[in-house]
C-alpha cells in the first residue's frame, strides 16, 4: 500500500501516501483526514487550520535517533485540558517503524509505541503515583483529557478530528518519557526519552524555512507577535504567541484568555495592590550563556496562621531551552530550573537529585497561591490558582515540588546573588530583608571552616615536626655517683661546668636503676657567674611485684628559661636504701618541644571557627524560618511590599 | 574575615613553629641568689631544700 496516490473522498483534490503503514493523510485541499481501509479510502472529517507556530520542526524534516534515520511526515496538534496546545510529530523510520516525537514549551520527546501489561486504570492514577511495570518503574507526572485539533501529513493511526481521550504523561529516571493513551482499548504505551534537537542530528541540518524558523534555531532572537489589548489597547508584545494561554496587560491589568491568536478579557486585575515589577517585562539577560528574556510575572504567596507571605517569580523564555523561572523572595534570588521528576528520590525528610541531598523546610511546606500576574503565561493562569508545595534545601540549591490535581512537577533553584541579577538585567534591585535568609543562600562565612582546616593542617604537621626531630639541643649528659652511705641523709655530687644559650625551656632527664626503692634528687641549677640558682626536686621510684609494677626508673622535669652562661648542676641525693651505692644518669636538654603550645595554638585557631559554628546555627535557623515562610510578610499595606532607596 | 583569619593563623602557625623548632619559653625560671662566698665555703652551702624540707623530707611513694 505505499506510494499510493488517489483522490480525496471529499473534495477530489489529490492525496497521498508515501509511507506504506501510515494509516491516514490529511488533503492539502479540504483539510480531510482521509484513511486507507480495506473497503478504500474514508473520510474521517475535517481537521481544523494548525495554529502557527514558531517549530523548529517541520514536515519531511531529517533526523537520526541513536544509528536509526526517520523522516518527519505528519504532525497533530493536541490541546491540553488546562488550556496549552502541544505538538506530535510523527516520525517515519528507514525500518518501517514509527516513532512519536512530542513537542511542548520547547522540549522534546521521542517516545515509541511499546509494551505494559496490565495498564492500570485511569481512574487510579494520580500525579505521583508510581506504575512499576511500566519502562521498569516510573511515575505519574500529569494525567488529563487532550483533544485532537489540526493535523497535517501522514498520521500512523487512525485519526479522529476533534477526538477527547484521556492520557497518563509518565516519569522515568534519566529522562526517560511515557505516556499511557487511555483514547484505545486496551490503552496504548508509549516509551521514550526526552531529547534535544542536536541529538536529533535537526538542529545542524534543518533548512532555514523561513524567518519565524531561523528566529528560533538561532535561539536568543525571539518571534514576537504584537496584539491589542481588547481592554486599553494598549500593545503587547508576544514573545512566544504559539504558547500563549493567558496575557496580563502591563498597562491596565486585564486578563485575557488567548485563543488562536484572538484575546478575551476575563478580569481586571487590581494594578494598585502590587508595584510594578522591578525587572520589567521584556527584559533580557543571560542566564547560563543562554540569552532569556522576561516573558511573565506574578505574585505568589502562602499562608500561615493567617498571614500571608508573598514572592515573585519572573517567567523566562527562549526558544531553544523553553521557559525557565527567576523567584525573588525576601530580596533573595534564584533562577529555576524543571527537572526530572522521576530523577528525585524523597525519602521522608529529604530528597535525593542529582547525587546531592535536600532536606525538606518544614516552614515552606504548604499551599502557593497566585496573587497577581502580569505578562504572558503558558499556561490559563489565574489568580486564586493553588498547588501544594514543598521545598528541600541544599545550598546553594533548592529542590521544589508543585502539586495539583492532575499534575506533579520538580524543580531546582539556584541561589544568584542580587548583584548578579541587577548586572544581568541593568537594573537596581532592594537588598535582601534586613537578618533574611534566602532559602539557597549558601552560608557566607563556609570559609572559615576551610581555612581552619588547612590552618589545623599546618599546625599537626608543625607538631609532628617537632616531634619526629631531636627535641632540643643536649647541653649535658653524666652518670653521677653516689656511695653506700651508712646514715641516712643526703649525698651531694657537683656536675661538670656546662653552658647554656639561655631564653629555652630546659629537660632535665634522670635515671636510676631503682627497684622497690626510690631516691629523691633536689637539684640546683648554678650560675657559675651570677651566682643565680634555679632550685627543682626529681623523685625516681619504681615498684614492682610478680604481675605488677608502677612507677618508673625515668624522670624528666622541664624547666622554663633561665639565662645564658657557664652552668653547674648540684644534685643531692635522698634514698631509701643507703647501704648500697647508687648511680644516676643525667641528661640535660635545652630548648625542647612542649605539648602545651600546641594546645594553645589549636585553641587559638578555634576561636573564629567556634563563633562562627555558633552564627552558622542562628543563620540556617533563619533559613528554615522556624515557624514562618520565607517571603514578604505582608500586612495589608502594598506600600510595605517593596522599600527602594 | 576569612583573609584576616587566615593572616591571623598563619600568623599562629608560624609562632608556634618558631617556639616549637627553638624552645623558646615566655617565662623564666624563679632564681635565688647565692654569694660565691658562700657556695666557695666548703659545707657553708646548703640546697634549698635543705631549708624547707630538711634531710628525711622525701619518703618515697610506699
Amino acid at each position: 500500500m505505499s506510494g499510493l496516490s488517489a483522490n480525496c473522498p471529499s473534495c477530489g483534490g489529490l492525496v497521498e501516501f508515501r509511507i506504506g503503514s501510515s494509516f491516514v493523510t490529511v488533503c492539502e485541499f479540504c483539510q480531510t483526514a482521509v484513511a486507507r481501509t480495506d473497503r478504500g479510502l474514508e473520510d474521517r472529517g475535517k481537521v481544523i487550520d494548525l495554529l502557527d507556530s514558531a517549530s523548529p520542526l517541520d514536515l519531511y524534516l531529517e533526523g537520526k535517533y541513536g544509528e536509526s534515520r526517520f523522516q518527519i511526515v505528519g504532525r497533530t496538534q493536541i490541546k491540553h485540558g488546562a488550556g496549552g496546545v502541544w505538538d506530535e510529530w510523527y516520525c517515519a523510520f528507514d525500518s518501517g517503524h514509527w516513532g512519536w516525537l512530542s513537542e511542548a514549551q520547547g522540549r522534546f520527546y521521542m517516545s515509541f509505541a511499546s509494551e505494559m501489561p496490565q495498564a492500570p486504570a485511569y481512574q487510579q492514577l494520580g500525579p505521583g503515583v508510581q506504575i512499576p511495570n511500566a519502562g521498569g518503574g516510573m511515575v505519574v507526572a500529569e494525567i488529563g483529557i487532550a483533544q485532537t485539533l489540526g493535523a497535517k501529513g501522514e498520521i500512523p493511526y487512525l485519526l479522529e478530528p476533534g477526538k477527547s481521550y484521556s492520557y497518563a504523561d509518565l516519569s522515568g529516571q534519566d529522562g526517560a518519557f511515557g505516556t499511557i493513551d487511555y483514547g484505545d482499548a486496551p490503552p496504548t504505551f508509549y516509551l521514550g526519552k526526552e531529547v534535544t534537537l542536536a541529538e536529533l542530528g535537526i538542529a545542524a541540518n534543518a533548512p532555514a524555512r523561513d524567518e519565524s524558523m531561523e528566529q528560533a534555531m538561532a535561539g536568543p532572537g525571539l518571534k514576537a507577535q504584537a496584539l491589542e489589548c481588547p481592554n486599553c489597547r494598549g500593545s503587547l508584545d508576544l514573545v512566544a504567541p504559539e504558547q500563549c494561554e493567558r496575557v496580563a496587560c502591563p498597562f491596565c491589568g486585564a486578563l485575557s484568555d488567548v485563543s488562536q491568536g484572538k484575546l478575551s478579557v476575563l478580569q481586571i486585575l487590581d494594578k494598585s495592590r502590587f508595584p510594578d515589577p522591578p525587572i520589567p517585562l521584556g527584559s533580557k539577560g543571560v542566564f547560563g550563556g543562554e540569552e532569556m528574556q522576561v516573558c511573565g510575572y506574578m505574585v505568589r504567596s502562602t499562608y500561615d496562621d493567617g498571614d500571608a507571605y508573598y514572592w515573585d517569580e519572573y517567567l523566562l523564555y527562549n526558544p531553544r531551552l523553553g521557559f525557565r523561572w527567576l523567584a525573588d523572595s525576601d530580596g533573595h534570588w534564584c533562577f529555576v530550573e524543571p527537572v526530572n521528576l522521576a530523577d528525585v528520590n524523597v525519602l521522608t525528610t529529604i530528597a535525593k537529585y542529582g547525587g546531592r541531598t535536600y532536606e525538606l523546610v518544614d516552614s515552606q511546606t504548604g499551599d502557593g497561591q497566585v496573587e497577581f500576574v502580569l505578562g504572558q503565561f503558558y499556561w490559563k493562569v489565574e489568580p486564586g490558582e493553588r498547588v501544594g508545595m514543598r521545598e528541600f534545601t541544599s545550598p546553594p540549591h533548592t529542590l521544589s515540588e508543585e502539586c495539583s490535581a492532575t499534575e506533579v512537577t520538580w524543580s531546582k533553584s539556584t541561589y544568584w546573588p542580587k548583584e548578579d541579577v541587577e548586572a544581568c538585567f541593568n537594573v537596581k534591585l532592594r537588598e535582601p530583608a534586613s537578618g533574611s535568609v534566602g532559602l539557597g543562600q549558601p552560608y557566607p562565612y563556609n570559609g572559615v571552616f576551610k581555612v581552619f582546616g588547612i590552618l589545623l593542617l599546618l599546625a599537626i604537621g608543625a607538631f609532628a615536626y617537632g616531634k619526629t626531630r631531636a627535641s632540643g639541643t643536649e647541653v649535658y649528659q653524666d652518670i653521677l655517683q653516689f656511695p653506700a652511705g651508712t646514715e641516712a641523709g643526703s649525698q651531694v655530687v657537683f656536675s661538670q661546668p656546662f653552658k647554656l644559650k639561655g631564653g629555652r625551656n630546659l629537660e632535665v632527664d634522670a635515671y636510676s636503676q631503682v627497684n622497690n626503692a626510690w631516691v629523691y634528687l633536689q637539684m640546683d641549677l648554678i650560675n657559675e657567674k651570677t651566682g643565680a640558682v634555679t632550685f627543682f626536686d626529681v623523685p625516681i621510684e619504681r615498684y614492682s611485684g610478680i604481675d605488677w609494677k608502677e612507677g618508673s626508673n625515668r624522670t624528666k622535669k622541664v624547666l622554663k628559661s633561665v639565662g645564658s652562661g657557664e652552668y653547674t648542676l648540684r644534685v643531692a641525693m635522698e634514698r631509701k636504701l643507703t647501704t648500697e651505692p647508687a648511680t644516676v644518669q643525667i641528661v640535660i636538654r635545652e630548648g625542647i618541644m612542649r605539648l602545651r603550645y600546641f594546645l594553645i595554638l589549636l585553641g587559638f585557631l578555634a576561636i573564629i571557627p567556634f563563633f562562627t559554628f555558633l552564627h552558622k546555627i542562628g543563620f540556617e535557623k533563619t533559613r528554615r524560618g522556624g515557624d514562618s515562610h520565607s517571603g514578604d510578610s505582608w500586612e495589608h499595606d502594598s506600600n510595605d511590599y517593596y522599600d527602594y532607596d | 574575615m576569612m583573609k584576616l583569619y587566615l593572616l591571623f593563623g598563619l600568623a599562629g602557625v608560624g609562632g608556634y613553629g618558631y617556639v616549637n623548632h627553638t624552645g623558646w619559653e615566655y617565662t623564666s625560671q624563679k632564681t635565688r641568689f647565692v654569694p660565691k662566698t658562700v657556695m666557695g665555703s666548703p659545707g657553708g652551702y646548703r640546697s634549698f631544700h635543705y631549708w624547707h624540707v630538711g634531710y628525711g623530707g622525701y619518703r618515697g611513694g610506699k
